[in-house]
C-alpha cells in the first residue's frame, strides 16, 4: 500500500455509510490507481490506451463496489477488473483496425519508439513486442512477476491457479520472449 | 514525464528466477521505459471524479421510462406547426397516400423462373448449389487423422496457439521441478480412465511438447 493511504477495510467502511461513500471512492482511487495504471499500461503499452482503460475500470468499480464481498483482496478484486477491462479494450482495437495480429505486433515496437511516453531503446521495444505476442493468461502471469514481482502465493489466489502451473507458465513465457528477442536483435542492423 | 512506479513483494526471488532463464531479462527489470504525463496521477482523481458523480446507479437503465412519465405527468402536446415559406399544390397531401402506392406496385408482368434469361437461371443455380455446400459443411464429418496429417505444422501450429490455452495444457500436466523447468506429460490423477483414454487417443505430446515448451 502507497504511503499516507487508508487500509482496506477502513475504505470500505467508509463507503458503507452514504455521507462518506464518495470519500471513499476518491481514497480508493488514490489508493490503487498506480498500481492499476501500470498493470494496464503494461498490457496495452500506450498512455492514451491505459488512461482511456483506467477511468473505464474506476467508472465501474464506482457502479459495483457494493457487490463486494470481502472473499478475496480488495486489489485482487480491482486487478481482475482492470485485466478484463484492457484485454477487451485489446480486442476491440484489434476489430477497428481490422489488421491480422501479427500485423499489429509487427508494428508495435516501432510504433513504440515514436511514442512520447516511451523512453526505451530497441531492445525495450522488442522486449514490449514480444509480451505482445504471449497467450493472455501466460502474459498475465509474467506481467505481475516481472513487473510487480508478486509472490507466486498471492498470483494463485488471483489468478486461480496452483503454484506449480504458474511457476511454470513463468518459464515458458520468459523462454518465448529469449527467442523472439535474440531473434529480433540478430536481424537488427549493427 | 513521470515514471514507472513498481510494487514488489518478492522482487528478490523474481529478480533471481529470471536470472536464472534469461540473464539478459533480469538486466531490464531495473529499466522502466513507459512514462506519464507529468502531473497525471494527481489530475486522475478529479476526471474520474467527474465521470461517477451525478450519475446514479442504474440511472441509464431506467431513463426512457422516468422521460415518458415526464412526458405524461406534465401532459406535453406537440407544439403547433411552425409556420413556413413554402407551399404544395392543392390537394396534394390528400392524394399522396395513393400516389405512393401506385409507385409501389410492380411494373411488369411476372414471368416465372423457367422462363425467365440464362442471367436469373445462372444466379438461381448458383444459389442451389449454396445450400447445397452448406448442408455438406455442416453435415460432413470430423476431420480424419489422415487428413489431419496432410495439414502443414503451421497451420496446426496457428490452430494450437488460438484455440487452446496454456492453462487448459496445465490441466493435463504435472510439473516435477517447475523451478527448474522440468516436467512430464503426466496426466493428473482426478481425471476419470475413459477421459484419459480419450486424451491419449487424441493428443500427440511430442507434438505438444515441441509447439509449446
Amino acid at each position: 500500500m502507497p504511503p499516507n493511504q487508508l487500509p482496506d477495510s477502513e475504505i470500505l467502511a467508509l463507503h458503507g455509510d452514504p455521507s462518506t461513500r464518495e470519500r471513499a471512492f476518491e481514497l480508493l482511487v488514490r489508493t490503487y490507481q498506480e498500481r492499476l495504471y501500470w498493470h494496464i499500461r503494461n498490457l496495452v503499452h500506450f498512455h492514451e490506451d491505459a488512461d482511456d482503460v483506467i477511468q473505464n475500470v474506476f467508472v465501474k468499480v464506482w457502479h459495483k463496489l457494493d457487490q463486494f464481498r470481502g472473499d478475496s483482496q480488495l486489489y485482487t478484486w480491482l486487478y481482475r477488473i482492470a485485466t478484463n477491462e484492457a484485454l477487451s479494450h485489446l480486442q476491440q482495437q484489434k476489430r477497428r483496425q481490422s489488421v491480422s495480429i501479427d500485423h499489429e505486433d509487427y508494428n508495435l515496437a516501432e510504433q513504440l519508439k515514436a511514442d512520447t511516453y516511451f523512453d526505451g531503446d530497441d531492445a525495450d521495444a522488442y522486449l514490449q513486442e514480444a509480451i505482445s505476442h504471449l497467450p493472455d493468461k501466460q502474459k498475465e502471469v509474467f506481467l505481475l512477476r516481472y513487473y510487480e514481482g508478486i509472490k507466486y502465493e498471492d498470483m494463485s489466489e488471483m489468478l486461480a491457479t496452483s503454484v506449480g502451473a504458474l511457476k511454470a507458465s513463468y518459464h515458458h513465457a520468459v523462454k518465448k520472449i529469449e527467442t523472439f528477442v535474440t531473434g529480433r536483435l540478430n536481424q537488427a542492423p549493427e | 514525464m513521470e515514471r514507472n512506479r513498481t510494487y514488489r513483494n518478492d522482487w528478490d526471488a523474481a529478480k533471481a528466477e529470471t536470472e536464472q532463464l534469461f540473464p539478459w531479462l533480469a538486466k531490464r527489470m531495473e529499466h522502466r521505459p513507459f512514462g506519464v504525463p507529468d502531473g497525471y496521477f494527481e489530475q486522475l482523481p478529479g476526471q474520474i471524479q467527474k465521470r461517477v458523480s451525478g450519475i446514479p446507479e442504474g440511472y441509464f437503465e431506467d431513463l426512457p421510462g422516468r422521460v415518458m412519465h415526464r412526458i405524461k405527468e406534465k401532459n406535453y402536446q406537440l407544439p403547433e406547426q411552425a409556420p413556413h415559406p413554402y407551399q404544395v399544390p392543392k390537394g396534394y397531401f390528400d392524394q399522396l397516400p395513393q400516389q405512393v402506392a401506385v409507385a409501389k406496385a410492380p411494373s411488369g408482368r411476372v414471368v416465372p423462373l423457367y422462363q425467365r434469361g440464362w442471367v436469373q437461371l445462372s444466379v438461381a443455380a448458383a444459389l442451389i448449389a449454396g445450400i447445397i455446400a452448406t448442408i455438406f459443411l455442416l453435415t460432413r464429418p470430423a476431420l480424419t487423422e489422415r487428413q489431419l496429417a496432410k495439414m502443414d505444422e503451421t497451420a496446426l501450429r496457428d490452430y494450437v496457439q488460438e484455440n487452446i490455452e496454456d492453462y487448459e495444457l496445465y490441466q493435463l500436466i504435472e510439473y516435477t521441478d517447475p523451478e527448474n523447468g522440468e516436467y512430464e506429460f503426466t496426466i493428473l490423477p482426478e481425471m476419470s480412465d475413459s477421459t484419459l483414454q480419450d486424451i491419449e487417443k487424441d493428443i500427440d505430446v511430442t507434438l505438444l511438447e515441441d509447439l509449446w515448451l
